[in-house]
């Protein structure tokens, strides 16, 4: 089930912050064994560290360092895009078509736009409707 | 089992110490040393008992003056308790030594202890532990209990003593001073069953007061928070006393130091959990802020938001507090690090937002708060609009205004410059729209004047299921098969109401979870919109599977997909088995679907929406297809049957750089081979092609005018 558009680019410029620069949504299949969660990547940000690892759009994510996914929501997951500090290692498992491979990342210095983006994101956010 | 001399900061390894003994033929020896005491003026005996398994088979007594000598005495033949026994001037701890362990007794000047229980005498042993001042050791003592009263023999010096009884919680006296031969009463203790906590509290080693708060955590049920204030007096020392079994958190605060925690440890059943390390205290960090003005718009004080930046971006909150009248305002209490302060005022608009690392014993800082009039005019369409007003700026300032019945607010700004403005209704159950101004004056003591104008038209209408019955949904608003708006006000009994719109023509369709209605034509109007009927048609999920040729799931796989009786094209993407999922309408009996994959020609195919659906799966075979497409037209339409249409953009894969295929004169894609049928509209009487495309073949498409090889 998609559930919505995160940039994991997203993150305020702390010095210690890292960047992926990856786009994804998050995803569960829900199945009578159990439940798998998963990442489509829609966006790379193009010559950003997952860009230069060789990650690509329409890869699907399905463990972290050797994590199966544990999210259990969306937002859980950009959070934890958004706290990988500069220098992290991110060895993302990968489903490429029937192809299944390891692409480590090395996170980039969060660049200065996506921080601002996300300060006015946060500023911004209004309420959807009524009860 | 015996108790002797330990070497360690707390009593909390004293409890058990456990000796092994293991017999043994090899000889020790035994010297001792005199703590502000020459031995040769102790009296008594140095006795000695050699146990083998578990019974004593040997027993020999010594003048302590024999110890002075520098050879000391010599033990044989295993394990030996050794004892400092009779005498009534000199007092040591009791002591193993044999094997190969030699043994120094170290002997004070005696004093003793003593007191009575509470209540009845216990059956328990009662045994008096020392911690030294001076050298930080822990000896212990046996008391004799007589009766009520008990008493115990005890070094001459300066300590803490801990009295302690199995199963029931140790007594401490933090600061116990005693001179040679002094028997210093310590009155009715009572010894209550139960568990207990303590610790001791340190400041850079040194025992300091403070306030310690215990919380009980997870499975605990052991009621609210409970806390002791130490006085300088404790020496640091703390205890619970009375405490229910369960995990607990401890909290220490102290003026000026950060606060210490210990997170989490378990507390049993008539025992006392003595923390092992005593909890330093560290120096806080100080934020100490004047601001300037010292009172926000109105007159009342500012309010200071403190949050804690972490790694990453994201902020803990960790207060929300006055300034004084003054503008001054100040936390010592912080770990050092980095914060966000946001000065605010009293409705919650920030007016300055500041990252500040904190330091110990940092200056104060001047924050100022520059102020400027604002005077604005809301406007939706050619009507004042009355509304609440959120101008924003990148540095995280938020200052939101009251727009009355005129559409006119006032108040302060913190600068000119541009901010991006929302306009939300009274009650803030929608927002209009975003727009920025620029806000400026004319001089330094102008008001800044600001128009707001937003489009006015709107448009209404009901959501009903398909019995008739209101239903919540949100509602999105199309033009030109873009959505526009997906806000607005929603009231009761499934009704809606969208401003903030271009006047004209829109499409407008009901979406929830659990089901959407069909796109409606409708025109967006100023004036006396016209309401819109919505029928919601229950959706269900219809699972599938995208495989290769050889069955191998294929993961990633985009998926758009229509029905005829779907106003618009759906997407969905395969997952790590290739499994799948479609939204349809209840009433759906065919899909038609363009799955574009990394590494496979894209295809078209139709589905049997009546489950099972048979798995989608992708050729490896090859055409490549040309389709022109003509600036300012829509994108030819692909089909299979002239009822369900997807443009033929549906068949792009992504790239990094966004949808691949793209050519100067249209798109050019690697599709399976097969028959295809393109269309220039979903009119039936739209012009269309059927084309027939072979493996390795390459065709061009000309929308309006066929097919060439």
């Amino acid at each position: 089930m998609k559930t919505a558009l995160f940039l994991a680019a997203m993150a305020v410029a702390h010095p210690q912050s890292g960047w992926l620069g990856i786009g994804f949504t998050f995803n569960v299949t829900k199945a009578p064994s159990g439940r798998t969660v998963w990442l489509f990547v829609q966006q790379l940000a193009p010559g950003g560290p997952a860009d230069r690892a060789g990650l690509r759009p329409q890869d699907v994510i399905t463990a972290i360092n050797g994590r199966p996914l544990w999210f259990s929501q969306g937002a859980e997951a950009l959070r934890y895009f958004s706290e990988v500090r500069l220098g992290d290692r991110i060895a993302l498992k990968v489903k490429r078509s029937s192809s299944t491979f390891t692409i480590t990342v090395v996170a980039g210095k969060v660049p200065p736009d996506i921080a601002e983006r996300r300060r006015m994101n946060e500023a911004m956010a209004v309420p959807r409707r009524a009860q | 089992m015996l108790l002797g001399v330990i070497r360690d900061m707390s009593f909390a390894r004293a409890a058990v110490i456990t000796v092994l003994l293991t017999p043994s033929l090899s000889a020790a020896s035994l010297h001792a040393v005199g703590q502000g005491i020459d031995l040769r003026s102790c009296d008594g005996q140095i006795t000695a008992r050699r146990r083998c398994a578990d019974a004593e088979c040997e027993t020999r007594s010594d003048s302590v003056a024999r110890l002075s000598t520098q050879a000391g005495l010599t033990y044989q033949g295993g394990q030996w308790e050794i004892a400092l026994a009779g005498s009534s001037r000199c007092w040591a701890p009791a002591i193993a030594i044999g094997g190969d362990t030699d043994g120094v007794l170290h002997v004070w000047p005696a004093a003793e202890i003593n007191g009575t229980f509470g209540d009845a005498a216990p059956a328990e042993p009662l045994r008096a532990e020392f911690l030294l001042r001076a050298d930080p050791t822990l000896v212990s003592s046996k008391c004799d209990v007589t009766g009520l009263r008990w008493r115990c023999a005890a070094p001459a010096t300066s300590s803490q003593l801990r009295l302690v009884l199995d199963q029931r919680t140790p007594h401490y006296v933090p600061r116990l001073s005693l001179t040679t031969g002094e028997r210093k009463d310590l009155g009715a203790i009572q010894f209550h069953r139960g568990a207990s906590i303590a610790g001791v509290v340190a400041l850079r080693g040194r025992h300091v007061d403070a306030e310690v708060e215990m919380t009980p955590t997870g499975d605990s049920a052991a009621g609210p928070a409970r806390r002791l204030v130490l006085k300088e007096a404790s020496d640091g020392l703390f205890q619970f006393a009375g405490v229910p079994p369960g995990h607990y958190r401890l909290a220490v605060r102290r003026p000026g130091w950060q606060m210490a925690e210990v997170k989490a440890f378990r507390v049993n059943e008539n025992r006392e959990s003595f923390l092992s390390t005593p909890i330093e205290l560290k120096k806080a960090a100080l934020i100490d802020l004047l601001i300037t003005p010292p009172l926000a718009p109105g007159g009342p004080p500012w309010h200071v938001k403190l949050e804690r930046a972490a790694v990453g971006g994201a902020q803990t909150p960790v207060s929300e507090t006055e300034a004084t009248v003054g503008g001054e305002w100040r936390n010592d209490m912080l770990p050092a690090g980095n914060y966000i302060v946001s000065v605010i005022d009293l409705q919650g608009s920030v007016f300055l937002q500041q990252r500040i690392d904190a330091m110990p014993d940092d200056e104060p800082r001047f924050l100022s708060v520059a102020k400027i009039q604002l005077r604005g005019v809301v406007r939706v369409g050619r009507q004042p609009f009355e509304s609440r007003v959120i101008f924003t700026d990148m540095d995280g300032s938020k200052i939101a205004f009251r727009a009355d019945a005129k559409g006119h607010f006032e108040g302060i700004l913190p600068h000119e410059g541009r901010w991006q403005v929302q306009v939300r209704n009274p009650q803030e159950t929608f927002y209009v729209k975003d727009s920025s101004v620029d806000v400026k004056r004319t001089s330094q003591e102008a008001v800044a004047d600001v128009a707001i104008a937003l489009p006015g038209g709107r448009a209404k209408g009901r959501v009903t299921n398909e019995s008739g019955d209101p239903i919540d949904a949100d509602v999105i608003v199309f033009r030109e098969g873009k959505g526009i708006a997906d806000a607005g006000a929603y009231l009761p009994h499934g009704r809606f109401e969208l401003s903030g719109l271009e006047p004209g023509p829109v499409t407008l369709q009901a979406v929830s979870r659990s089901g959407e209605s069909d796109a409606v034509s409708y025109l967006a109007a100023e004036e006396s919109p016209a309401s819109a009927e919505l029928v919601l048609r229950k959706i269900v999920n219809v699972k599938t599977r995208v495989i290769s040729e050889d069955g191998q799931p294929v993961a990633g796989a985009m998926v758009r997909y229509t029905a005829a009786t779907m106003p618009r094209s759906r997407q969905a993407v395969s997952g790590p088995l290739g499994d799948i999922d479609l939204r349809l309408t209840g009433d759906t009996r065919r899909v038609f679907a363009a799955v574009a994959a990394v590494g496979f020609p894209s295809t078209i195919a139709m589905l049997d929406a009546q489950e099972p659906v048979a798995a989608i799966v992708l050729k490896t075979k090859a055409a490549l297809l040309h389709v022109v497409h003509q600036s300012n037209s829509r994108w030819a339409l692909v089909t299979l049957d002239k009822q369900a249409f997807l443009p033929v953009t549906s068949l792009l894969p992504l790239t990094p750089s966004g949808l691949a295929g793209f050519v100067d004169d249209g798109v050019e894609i690697s599709v399976a081979p097969g028959a295809y049928m393109f269309c220039d509209d979903v009119r039936p009487d739209s012009t269309c092609q059927r084309v027939m495309l072979a493996a390795g073949e390459r065709l061009t498409v000309q929308p309006a005018g066929g097919a060439k090889k």
